[in-house]
């Protein structure tokens, strides 16, 4: 695979798609199915990564399910094993779990400790609006159990970040949402908006006035995480910081969710698929899947001269080229993310979606308009 | 019209949340009433004879929540909070109070962040509001004094200022213990209906007094705002009071007031408030 491929960032393994909670925004379509990956399945994907001309830096392994945690911790133990056997001298592998926490016990905080293993905790802010949507089985609010999982990693002195997916109710407590990290001892967040994906055919961000609620949310979260009693890093601010101080025609690094084989997602049953790592598993009647192998039978070589990879990566190709054509924004973004194209505009080959609007666009407006050069007056000083 | 007789139920102020703020308590354990106003000197003040609600009565204060994305209606005395981390700034200047010159800016900076976050909320403010914190001893049955043209006790005003140009509209506790707001559940153009006058707002401490003493066994109910919660008055004019009685702590209010007469007379505003929107 010469250079246009990769180098690889994210390997994303889904070892189960089964989670033990049901939120209504999830786009996961059998995540009530408890199959694994088995280990034969495991040790090919780390050998397929091996053998590829893929790794030429430090990347991440992304334990996603599902509920990552709904597995034991001896899993992991013989996985991050595997892992390490195949990885390149020298070449540093960080593994990273995104869960719900409400599985976390003692056992798993001794694995992530000995793996220094980076966890991300998914918590929509305090109880009203995170129960609202993060919900069991049983329709019952899951909050606490988080609260009791993120306290767990406190305890252990375990560094965590948080995920909070902003719905259209968030978008009204900004300052509810600040003191809530601000009592529980988070310091950085990410905010996810709610995308249609998958099951998840409508969001609650799709009504005409939630660009402008959205741009008011963040500009009033911007002021309190630089501004508050205490600083709060925000995954949203430094990248478009960075992306403000980098941007310029010549300069525009390409999204990485559009730039093939930065991600390879893998499901527990060795099919693979790159782009966003949403789309594994999700039907498609253009290309009728998006699987473009399996570890058990091909390389990542041999997948990137499949048909459906090349029709998918042209389709992905033309769409980043319509955003730098036709996109304002193009400079803070490099192409937008394939899978809220194809879910939103029906392909590939398109350019604006919500994510587009919300993520790229607004944010973009407001991290500029807080923005100022380093000799200009303080302008909140009169 | 018989003393007895409380308001009509479409006279009658209601309790809600307001939209777009989520209390740890609702309405339950939180209001109480008693049986009405007694006169001292020149001020009605309230009763003391409080026991809570029974929960019918609850039921019948409690109004329809507006939407999330409604206003409170003129008709709504509407419960909401502020941020911890404002109140904690309102403290923080003030236990640096006068030792810095610029001190009274800092405050204005503090209490500029509250209407801020008010208006973030998009309660219907007026464009311009006057702000003003009144600090009490415990024990008092009234938090308002005697000022020209407007007697002590139940009235419309903010207890501190400018009083002629300044209309209650909402109070928070800055507090480190629960406050108590005692409040009449008719607005004021109700309560003029029922003294068969059109409402006034230049006569309105007159035509409280008068109300008050032909309906002096009409109910008064009294919240309890915990620290940094606060209360919605109608911009319709409500009478009210401070009630400090039982506490164990200073009473710190925020109060926000403004000019009735030049908004209630404008042209429909753009914040709501001028129709009670």
């Amino acid at each position: 695979m010469d250079a246009s491929f990769g180098p690889l960032e994210l390997l994303v393994v889904q070892p189960t798609p089964f989670c033990n909670l049901d939120c209504s925004y999830c786009y996961l379509p059998n995540r009530g199915s408890k199959q694994r990956m088995r280990e034969d399945t495991l040790e090919q994907t780390f050998r397929r990564v091996a053998e590829s001309d893929l790794v030429r830096g430090p990347y991440t392994v992304v334990w996603h399910a599902g509920e990552p945690l709904v597995l034991p911790p001896a899993y992991y133990e013989s996985a991050f094993a595997l892992a390490a056997r195949f990885s390149k001298p020298g070449v540093e592998v960080t593994h990273s779990f995104q869960t719900n926490a409400t599985l976390l016990d003692e056992d798993f905080c001794e694995v992530i400790q000995r793996h220094k293993v980076r966890v991300g905790v998914s918590i929509d802010g305090p109880a009203f609006l995170h129960d609202a949507r993060r919900k069991t089985r049983a329709g019952k609010g899951t909050h606490a159990r988080v609260i009791a999982g993120m306290e767990m990693l406190h305890r252990r002195r375990i560094p965590f970040h948080v995920i909070t997916v902003l719905t259209r109710e968030a978008l009204d407590y900004p300052d509810e949402l600040y003191a809530f990290y601000l009592e529980q001892g988070i310091e950085q967040v990410g905010f996810n908006v709610e995308e249609i994906e998958g099951p998840n055919e409508s969001s609650s961000l799709s009504a005409e006035d939630t660009a402008q609620r959205y741009r008011a949310f963040m500009s009033r979260f911007f002021d309190l995480a630089m501004d508050g009693s205490k600083p709060l890093k925000v995954r949203e601010f430094g990248s478009m910081i960075g992306a403000a101080l980098y941007a310029g025609p010549e300069r525009t690094r390409p999204a990485q969710e559009a730039n093939p084989f930065a991600i390879v997602s893998v499901d527990c049953e060795g099919n693979f698929s790159t782009f966003s790592p949403e789309l594994l598993g999700l039907p498609s009647p253009t290309y009728g899947d998006f699987a473009i192998g399996n570890v058990m039978q091909h390389s990542f070589a041999e997948a990137a001269e499949s048909q459906r990879y090349r029709a998918m990566a042209s389709d992905v190709a033309a769409g980043v080229s319509r955003c730098k054509k036709d996109c304002a924004y193009f400079d803070f973004c490099g192409g937008g993310a394939p899978a809220n194209k194809y879910f939103e505009n029906g392909s590939f080959d398109s350019t604006e979606t919500l994510f587009c609007r919300l993520h790229r666009q607004a944010l973009a407006e407001v991290v500029l308009s807080k923005m100022r050069r380093p000799d200009a007056a303080d302008p909140r000083v009169a | 019209v018989s003393p007895d007789v409380g308001p009509s139920d479409d006279a009658r102020l209601q309790w809600v949340v307001a939209p777009r703020f989520a209390l740890k308590q609702g309405l339950e354990g939180r209001l109480e009433c008693n049986d009405g106003s007694v006169r001292r000197g020149t001020g009605l003040f309230p009763k003391g004879d409080w026991r809570p609600l029974e929960p019918a009565e609850l039921a019948s204060v409690e109004g329809k929540a507006p939407g999330r994305d409604g206003l409170p209606s003129a008709m709504d005395l509407a419960l909401f909070e502020i941020p911890e981390q404002l109140r904690g700034e309102w403290w923080a200047e003030a236990e640096r109070g006068g030792e810095e010159p610029a001190a009274a800016s800092s405050f204005q900076g503090v209490l500029g962040k509250v209407v801020e976050f008010l208006r973030f909320k998009r309660l219907p403010l007026p464009e311009r509001v006057h702000l003003s914190v009144a600090v009490n001893a415990p024990g008092l049955p009234s938090t308002r004094m005697e000022r020209p043209g407007v007697p002590p006790g139940l009235g419309l005003e903010v207890p501190t200022g400018d009083a002629a140009a300044s209309q209650a509209l909402a109070c928070i506790n800055l507090g480190d213990e629960a406050s108590f707001v005692v409040v009449l559940e008719m607005p004021l153009p109700a309560l003029a209906k029922s003294l068969g006058e059109l409402p006034d707002t230049a006569a309105a401490a007159s035509m409280v007094s008068r109300y008050l003493e032909a309906f002096p066994n009409q109910r008064l109910l009294k919240v309890r705002l915990a620290p940094c919660e606060g209360l919605w008055l109608s911009p319709l004019g409500v009478v009210h009071d401070g009630w400090t009685m039982g506490k164990q702590d200073l009473d710190v209010m925020l109060h926000v007031g403004f000019d009735a007469a030049a908004t209630l007379t404008a042209e429909p505003s753009p914040t709501g408030v001028a129709d009670g929107r």
